[in-house]
């Protein structure tokens, strides 16, 4: 196993050198120049060539990133056009922030979807099982933005009982992540319950049953761990994807995360900091995905890896 | 293999015809549809008339222009009528689920079937494009599309269907190395079938049942992208009605004028929640490990 | 063998830890409870202002930082638009040819570390740098003027003639020529002095980590969270300021900041047109406003095809209805523009004349009728945001051409694309707005239309006839003269022309709790902070 994860940490440099030259011919088929950009109302052509030759601008786009990808292979993502500060110290401080809240909102929707997963398929065609399930396919139908400002107005401003906004200590997570936890806890039930009616329906749970288990310790001890296998997908998928995410969430919280770090810097075309941010979180992904292909081995026993 | 064909489609219209929330969400989405063609019968009002006088006014209050003489859902913010805005806006919402489902399935299918069938530095190629698409934060890739090309509603397709087919190409991929080693595929090669006729004869039929899904599932997500591209400012070109571009509009009066929000929010809502529901259903009848 | 309530249990246990733990990807940590004693003002930003050197970047947030950590020769007098010594101990000297500018200091100035001093060689190396071929200057123009400045910026000189260090607290600037605007040059926050000593020994982290000599100190810095300002104990104004410290947040999203403000958590914000008249009519907040120096308008490029055509530029003059889309989409909070420069900018039109077109339906169709342009498409440019006051007026002026037979198509870019095709001249039309850097006409009328600049601005106006003007009216000294000029401009550029459509005016407002006094509001945008203080509540 060991073996089989270096050899896929091994894979993950070429396809993270893929993911850095299609950022690369992204950002140069943009229209959008840096330094115009930082110029602002004031596009006087002289300051437009000094600063387009102090950022580096004016060298031939091969150069350029060639450059970027032999600092990068040494661990220089460069420095960042507007924030001047090294690309690799903003990740350090924003990828921090943005995993605390991804990571307390992967809790609530794993408490939360977990068990109502198990309820609804333990209660299988009941009241309890269509009824959640609605509830859940409603907060997947919801746009995220919806769901925010409906708890701003009701937990933050009406009630009064968390912060609105802002990132200045432990209760500000609670808030995005109740509102990106619910999500996650919609998805998490689907697929619990799914595979819980899956596994029920197999071989060995029906030899369990024949043998005159009772139903509960069928249910916790021979489903329940093979059920969990697509919710750890689902929850790598979901962490992999945390920038995806979080772009929409950290800006309506006013985080100061990854996500809102790199909407900006592609908005104002800071190509240092986009290149970093976009590699990072593909390394983050392909992090996750082994995680998660790893952890199908620990859950499912039957699951090899050659 | 005709014969087989059409039994499965038989078979599963009949399959979902026996689950209520099947019918219901099918005959939801079909009055979804009929609403989008007929759209300019149905609106009472050329969705992009304004009268600026009588902005932001509650469902009910009397306009100048409407057919009923009143707002029915109320007015927006430069005094339009939001209910023909959100019938006509169902054609957005439907023609991108649609499309960028489309060409998600187009280039997943063609790069699957490619790489499965043929193998070799021709699967490798691809499924490493693949894990570079799959890597690749999706909504910054759309962003950055949008930003290539303008905000348009054919950009919007553009940006949404481009960044899902990796993960359709996996599922193809899958399916054509599963069927290319069974003995009717070996038996069409071995009577001189070419390799194009092999593949769209012989193999995509038969591995159309979880691309049914994925593309069912996928059409909610493509609406829902349409909205969250819109929320950052990159939906379609104004004053074009979408649901997505009034839930953005409509944000910033969410304290004043309430009703501007939740019309299209709903209907984006009940969209997905169809699409998602129908989704579920055909997973249920067409993924054989459910199948009893 | 309950494994069901054991497992709820550990999530449950490892979701309210992660909720307590998580204090660590937040540097402030209970940071806010303890500072909220009095004088401490709350306010927010949509943007983080991401540097604070003024030298390097143009944007308000970046300039009203500037105005609070660094001091210009000249300022406003508080809240108006005259004039008065900042650094300096006393109006300049200006020698009769209006060419040789005599500075004094103030004695004894220090930064905010208490023990650097500020001198007339930090104006020259202030200077320098902005000018410096190799630097992050960003507002060159600003010292453009001065004799010497043109060959130090191409590299062909090491130094500047223009100007003249005397002693520690005396300097000359020398001008290439006469130039009326360059005192209000000096007030502009781009051009606060920089101490060499102090930039120097900050190398590289000058932009995050700047020392100056104004009110307050950069105390700390957290990107996209928050800055916190505190009072500068050395500030060379007696008694000032009056707050102890600033904390601003950084909150991108403008309706969730309104949000917090009315929830107390703010002392004061800048209020979103949308929610303007449930903010005021509901009576809880001060209501701070001033007539701003900006003019709203409809910019027609000159080289577009679509735009040949006289007629159809005047019928696009005739056919919006400005006071509809004041008195609707800006709820009463602008007034109409009848010219170019803002009404209150000495120099300018007084408010309610100018040359621009009257409103006029009937006749704008009649006119594109007689180009034979009816149904024809024209299209304009705007940066990506929607159900601001901008989109909104683009969404009207849409609707009001379709009633004279044309079709105005909104392409959307996001900012950076659109600032690079409009500093080439190839943006097509666009709803743009212009705030008064200094106030003077020609920071508005030589920007867009003298033709060394109007391509920047995707004007593309060539008239050598209106060039003669500018140039005339810049190097006057005589007050009515140079009025006479700008107007001709004006009559040309607007009536005559129809080069631009004014549109409007906006009135700038700031919401504040009840118990803070003392804000001080220039018509530049600019908010200023000294004075202000706290009741208790």
């Amino acid at each position: 196993m060991l073996r089989y994860a270096i050899r896929r940490l091994l894979w993950a440099i070429p396809v993270l050198v893929g993911v850095t030259l299609v950022t690369f011919i992204l950002l140069h088929i943009v229209p959008g120049d840096p330094a115009l950009n930082m110029l602002g109302e004031h596009p006087d052509p002289q300051t437009v060539e000094k600063l387009r030759r102090q950022l580096g601008l004016d060298r031939p786009l091969p150069q350029q990133y060639w450059d970027f990808l032999s600092h990068a292979a040494v661990g220089d993502l460069g420095t960042s056009y507007y924030r001047k500060v090294p690309v690799t110290q903003l990740i350090a401080q924003r990828f921090p922030v943005t995993a605390t809240i991804a990571l307390s909102a992967m809790a609530v929707g794993a408490a939360l979807g977990l068990s109502t997963g198990i309820l609804a398929g333990v209660r299988h065609r009941t009241f309890w099982d269509t009824g959640s399930m609605a509830v859940a396919l409603a907060f997947i139908s919801a746009p995220i933005f919806w769901t925010a400002l409906l708890a701003q107005l009701l937990l933050g401003f009406r009630w009064g009982i968390l912060p609105i906004s802002g990132w200045e200590g432990p209760i500000y997570v609670v808030m995005p992540a109740l509102v990106l936890g619910t999500r996650y806890a919609a998805s998490i039930a689907r697929y619990t319950r799914s595979s819980l009616l899956e596994v029920i329906r197999q071989d060995y749970i029906r030899t369990a049953r024949a043998k005159g288990l009772g139903e509960r310790v069928i249910i916790y001890r021979h489903t329940l761990k093979n059920a969990l296998i697509p919710v750890v997908t689902i929850m790598g998928l979901e962490l992999g994807g945390l920038l995806t995410g979080s772009i929409l969430t950290e800006t309506i919280f006013g985080i100061p995360g990854l996500g809102l770090l790199t909407l900006d810097a592609l908005t104002s075309r800071d190509m240092p900091l986009v290149q970093g941010t976009v590699v990072f979180t593909a390394f983050v992904f392909v992090i996750s995905n082994l995680v998660v292909d790893l952890s199908y081995a620990w859950l499912n026993p039957r699951i090899r890896y050659a | 293999m005709k014969e087989r064909a059409e039994h499965f489609w038989w078979d599963l219209a009949r399959r979902l015809l026996r689950r209520p929330v099947a019918v219901v969400s099918l005959f939801f989405i079909a009055a979804l549809v009929l609403v989008a063609i007929f759209a300019s019968f149905l609106a009472p009002a050329n969705p992009n008339q304004q009268e600026l006088l009588s902005r932001l006014a509650p469902p009910g209050s009397p306009s100048d222009f409407t057919r009923t003489g009143t707002f029915i859902l109320g007015s927006d913010q430069v005094g339009r009528d939001i209910l023909s805005r959100i019938l006509y806006g169902s054609r957005i919402s439907l023609a991108v689920g649609l499309v960028a489902v489309s060409i998600e399935l187009f280039l997943g299918t063609l790069m699957g079937a490619l790489a499965g069938y043929f193998g070799g530095w021709v699967d490798t190629a691809i499924m490493r494009l693949a894990d570079i698409m799959f890597a690749f934060p999706s909504l910054l890739f759309a962003i950055a599309v949008m930003y290539a090309l303008g905000p348009s509603l054919f950009n919007v397709f553009v940006a949404l269907g481009v960044t899902g087919w990796a993960g359709l190409a996996r599922l193809v991929r899958g399916e054509v190395l599963r069927l290319k080693t069974q003995e009717f595929v070996e038996a069409a090669k071995a009577a001189g079938s070419t390799h194009g006729r092999l593949i769209l004869k012989h193999i995509l039929p038969n591995a159309v049942a979880p691309l049914i899904v994925a593309a069912t599932l996928g059409i909610p997500g493509a609406i829902m992208g349409e909205a969250a591209l819109s929320f950052l400012g990159l939906g379609v070109q104004p004053p074009t009605p979408s649901w997505g571009s009034m839930i953005y509009e409509a944000r910033s009066y969410i304290r004043v004028a309430p009703w501007f929000s939740i019309w299209p929010g709903l209907a984006i809502m009940a969209t997905v929640f169809a699409f998602n529901l129908l989704g579920d259903a055909l997973r249920d009848i067409l993924d054989p490990r459910l199948r009893q | 063998m309950k494994r069901l309530p054991w497992l709820t249990f550990t999530v449950l246990t490892a979701a309210l830890l992660m909720f307590t733990a998580c204090g660590g990807g937040s540097p402030s940590g209970t940071g806010s409870e303890t500072t909220t004693a009095d004088q401490v003002l709350h306010d927010w930003l949509t943007t983080d202002p991401k540097t604070f050197d003024v030298q390097g970047d143009t944007t308000i947030a970046v300039y009203e930082m500037g105005r609070n950590l660094f001091s210009t020769l000249l300022r406003y007098k508080k809240g108006s638009l005259e004039l008065e010594p900042e650094l300096l101990a006393k109006m300049p000297e200006i020698s009769p040819d209006g060419l040789t500018y005599s500075f004094e200091l103030k004695d004894g100035i220090v930064a905010s570390d208490g023990t650097t001093r500020l001198t007339a060689h930090d104006v020259l190396f202030t200077i320098k740098r902005m000018l410096d071929p190799g630097g992050n200057g960003a507002s060159p123009w600003l010292f453009e003027p001065i004799k010497g400045a043109k060959d130090f910026m191409e590299g062909k000189a090491q130094d500047i003639p223009g100007v003249i260090v005397q002693d520690d607290t005396h300097f000359q600037i020398i001008l290439e020529a006469p130039y009326a605007p360059f005192l209000q040059y000096l007030a502009v926050p781009a051009a606060s002095i920089y101490i060499e000593s102090l930039v120097t020994a900050a190398g590289e982290n000058w932009a995050t980590q700047p020392v100056g000599t104004g009110p307050f100190y950069l105390d700390s810095y957290a990107p996209d969270q928050k800055i916190v300002l505190k009072k500068n104990p050395h500030y060379f104004e007696a008694g000032l300021p009056k707050l102890d410290a600033v904390e601003i947040r950084i909150i991108p999203d403008e309706a969730t900041g309104l949000l917090d403000f009315e929830k107390g958590t703010f002392d004061i914000t800048s209020i979103p047109d949308t929610d303007f008249d449930r903010i005021t009519a509901s009576g809880k907040y001060t209501i701070l406003k001033n007539d701003a120096l900006n003019t709203y308008f409809f910019l027609l490029n000159m080289d577009n095809p679509q735009f040949a055509d006289i007629r159809v530029r005047q019928a696009i003059a005739m056919a919006i209805d400005k006071e509809k889309i004041v008195q609707t989409l800006l709820g009463g909070r602008g007034s109409v523009a009848h010219a170019f420069v803002t009404p209150g900018i000495p120099g300018a039109l007084p408010a309610g004349q100018g040359p621009a077109l009257p409103y006029d339906p009937e006749k704008a169709k009649a006119l594109v009728e007689e180009a034979g342009a009816s149904g024809k498409t024209i299209t304009i440019w705007q940066i990506g945001k929607a159900g601001d006051s901008a989109s909104n007026t683009n969404l009207a002026i849409q609707e009001m051409l379709r009633g004279i037979g044309l079709e105005l198509k909104v392409e959307i870019r996001d900012r950076s694309a659109y600032f690079e095709a409009r500093a080439k001249g190839e943006i097509p039309g666009y709803q743009g707005n212009w705030w008064a850097d200094f106030p003077d006409p020609d920071n508005y009328l030589w920007t867009f239309f003298h033709s060394s600049s109007s391509q920047r601005y995707s004007s593309n106006y060539q008239n050598p006839e209106v060039d003669a003007l500018l140039e005339a009216a810049l190097v006057s000294s005589d007050p009515k003269e140079r009025a006479r000029l700008y107007q001709q401009v004006e009559d040309i550029v607007v009536g005559e022309d129809v080069a631009v459509v004014p549109l409007y005016h906006l009135q700038q407002f700031r919401a504040l709790q009840p118990n803070v006094k003392d804000v001080v509001m220039y018509q530049t945008g600019l908010v200023d902070y000294r004075w202000t203080y706290k009741e208790s509540r």
